[in-house]
């Protein structure tokens, strides 16, 4: 759309060219008037410098046979090595189903969760439960994995957890949840939509209050009932908020909760619960193969980053048509 | 305005479905809670439901016995101040500068800024280089690589842009300078949002296990949560020893009462701070929302 309109590179050069020594003083002139801004900049740039772009540097141990004791410069150069052998590797194919099963389901049912919730609270006349709803269900947002995993494996203990106390009143014998590999998807899937599912509706609130009370009104006045207002005003109105969260939920496919799985994980659910993020560290810092575990991060991050790119070209175009 | 029976069903199964997700959320805490102040002999044997059994303070005393935990105390508290601090300081510096729509190369300096949310080193890379940078078994390691937030910046930025700018352009005239227009006109006139990012840093900083568990060995650096993932997860049987050892050898403690406590110390001081958390915090949620 852009190469409709002339732009400014396309428009000659200025007329008045100014010499070198000009634009170089005038520069000298511009920076001693904002020193102390820039100044304000030094330290976040250093900060980002050294602890995001120098692992960026160091993504080049995956070509390495990285050795500690020889450093960055002194290790032999491995080329394509690590990735062919990952490549091959069925533990790295049981990883990646397992990152690719957990996060597509957390898309499909953690992604529309606080949509519900948000149209529940929404339509609840009572201003005191809407608060207490409210407070209750941000809550364990603010409560680290550690503790949060420690409560799951309480509520699912096979003998005192109030799961299996239920199950047993109904006349049904106790499942030991967590160690049977059958459930580990189901367990982290539900317990992370529990512990977050209060949290994702802010954004949807907020977008729900900014509807126009009018449009409900001329709704009622045409008759509509309360689900169809919410199925024609409400859920119309926050489209953009859903679509924005669920492109930046694609982003995050690849990359499953790590604290999550880290908290979760046991040895008799490994291998349903081994996903690419706990593999590499595993491999990595547990068993000491940094080059190897170096190199699936690389293309883990760089599949990563396509999602992302093309997620925020759609969520561009989006927006473009949703201000239309 | 009359309604129909499908809308009172409708609104009926809305708040059971509410009270019941509550519930829920609840339940666990609560069953934590009353746990940790029941005689661990018997609350193993029964379920505890609203009260609980033979209370008592036990495992509370044999918690607090353990020198261990009131120091990880101590240490998360210290990288909680120090670390969310130092945080605001430098990630509203650098954004004050980028709201400035005159400063040099702005839109590089952005762009510099703004990558590493898109691509990341991961964690190998970090890891080689925070034991290159001796980084390891010190207490900077939680401070240092949390200085700069690029999420946290942006919401500096949007509202630093929103300040009213007359105010600002007046002091210059006085002949103000950056320095003294930031702290005298803009961190006044700010603390709404220094308070979300505050709150925001804080709690990271009170909830990071990871990083000790990666790069920390000795014990008078352990965080809490990190002691709490030991007990709590990792159900490591010497720390566990060794809390016991220290309890009253007649009291009735067991590894799981204590577990129960544990949990309770640490999830007291967010419980503490949650009234602000709220308000703050949703503020900051929907300036992000705002932004993006």
């Amino acid at each position: 759309m852009a190469s409709i309109i002339p732009t400014e590179r396309n428009s000659p050069q200025s007329p008045t060219v100014k010499s070198d020594y000009g634009k170089r003083k005038n520069l000298l002139n511009k920076i001693k008037s904002q020193k102390i801004l820039l100044l304000f900049l030094i330290p976040a740039m250093i900060a980002v410098f050294v602890f995001n772009y120098l692992p960026l540097v160091g993504l080049s141990i995956s070509f390495l046979n990285y050795q500690p004791a020889k450093g960055l410069f002194g290790s032999d150069f491995a080329g394509l090595e690590h990735f062919r052998t990952f490549l091959k590797d069925p533990e790295f194919y049981s990883a990646l189903k397992n990152t690719l099963g957990i996060g597509g389901l957390l898309l499909l049912f953690g992604y529309p969760a606080p949509i519900f919730l948000a149209l529940m609270i929404d339509n609840v006349r009572n201003a005191r439960f809407k608060k207490v709803t409210q407070s209750v269900t941000y809550l364990p947002h603010f409560i680290s994995w550690v503790i949060f995993s420690g409560l799951v494996y309480e509520m699912l203990d096979v003998d005192n957890g109030i799961i299996n106390v239920i199950l047993m009143k109904l006349g049904i014998e106790p499942i030991s949840f967590m160690s049977s590999q059958n459930y580990f998807w189901t367990i982290l899937v539900s317990s992370s939509i529990l512990k977050e599912i209060g949290w994702g509706t802010i954004l949807y609130l907020a977008a729900i209050s900014a509807i126009n009370p009018e449009e409900y009104e001329a709704a009622s006045v045409d008759g509509a009932g309360k689900l169809a207002r919410i199925w024609h005003v409400t859920i119309p109105g926050i489209a953009p908020t859903m679509v924005l969260v669920f492109l930046l939920s694609l982003g995050g496919l690849l990359s499953v909760n790590f604290d999550a799985i880290y908290n979760m994980i046991n040895p008799l659910v490994q291998p349903k619960a081994e996903v690419l993020g706990y593999y590499t560290f595993r491999t990595g810092i547990m068993l000491g193969k940094y080059s190897y575990s170096t190199a699936i991060e690389l293309v883990n991050s760089l599949i990563s980053f396509l999602i992302v790119l093309i997620s925020l070209k759609i969520a561009k175009r989006f927006a473009d048509y949703s201000v239309i | 305005m009359r309604q129909s029976l499908a809308e009172r069903s409708f609104n009926g199964f809305i708040y059971l479905f509410l009270i019941l997700l509550c519930v829920v959320t609840v339940y666990p805490f609560l069953y934590v809670l009353l746990y940790s102040f029941s005689d661990a002999t018997a609350a193993s044997a029964t379920q505890i439901t609203l009260y609980p059994v033979k209370a008592t303070l036990e495992n509370y005393t044999a918690v607090f016995a353990n020198k261990n935990i009131f120091h990880s105390f101590f240490v998360s508290a210290s990288r909680t101040v120090i670390g969310a601090i130092s945080h605001v300081l430098v990630t509203s510096l650098a954004a004050y500068s980028l709201s400035k729509a005159h400063l040099i190369a702005r839109k590089k300096l952005l762009v510099y800024f703004l990558i590493p949310m898109y691509f990341s080193g991961g964690l190998l890379p970090f890891y080689v280089l925070i034991i290159n940078l001796h980084l390891n078994n010190n207490f900077l390691v939680y401070i240092l690589p949390a200085l700069f937030g690029t999420y946290n910046m942006l919401l500096f930025k949007t509202y630093f842009e929103h300040l009213p700018q007359t105010i600002e352009e007046a002091a210059k005239i006085d002949g103000a300078g950056d320095f003294t227009i930031f702290t005298r006109i803009v961190i006044p006139s700010s603390m709404p949002i220094i308070a979300t990012v505050l709150l925001f840093s804080g709690v990271g900083q009170w909830n990071a296990y990871f990083d000790a568990i990666l790069f920390v060995t000795k014990e008078n650096l352990m965080p809490l949560q990190t002691l709490l993932y030991r007990i709590v997860v990792e159900q490591q049987a010497d720390t566990m020893e060794k809390i016991m050892k220290l309890a009253n050898k007649k009291s009735n403690v067991t590894p799981e009462s204590i577990k129960m406590a544990t949990i309770v110390v640490s999830i007291v001081p967010i419980l503490i701070v949650y009234p602000f958390l709220q308000r703050f915090y949703i503020k900051g949620a929907m300036l992000g929302a705002v932004k993006s």
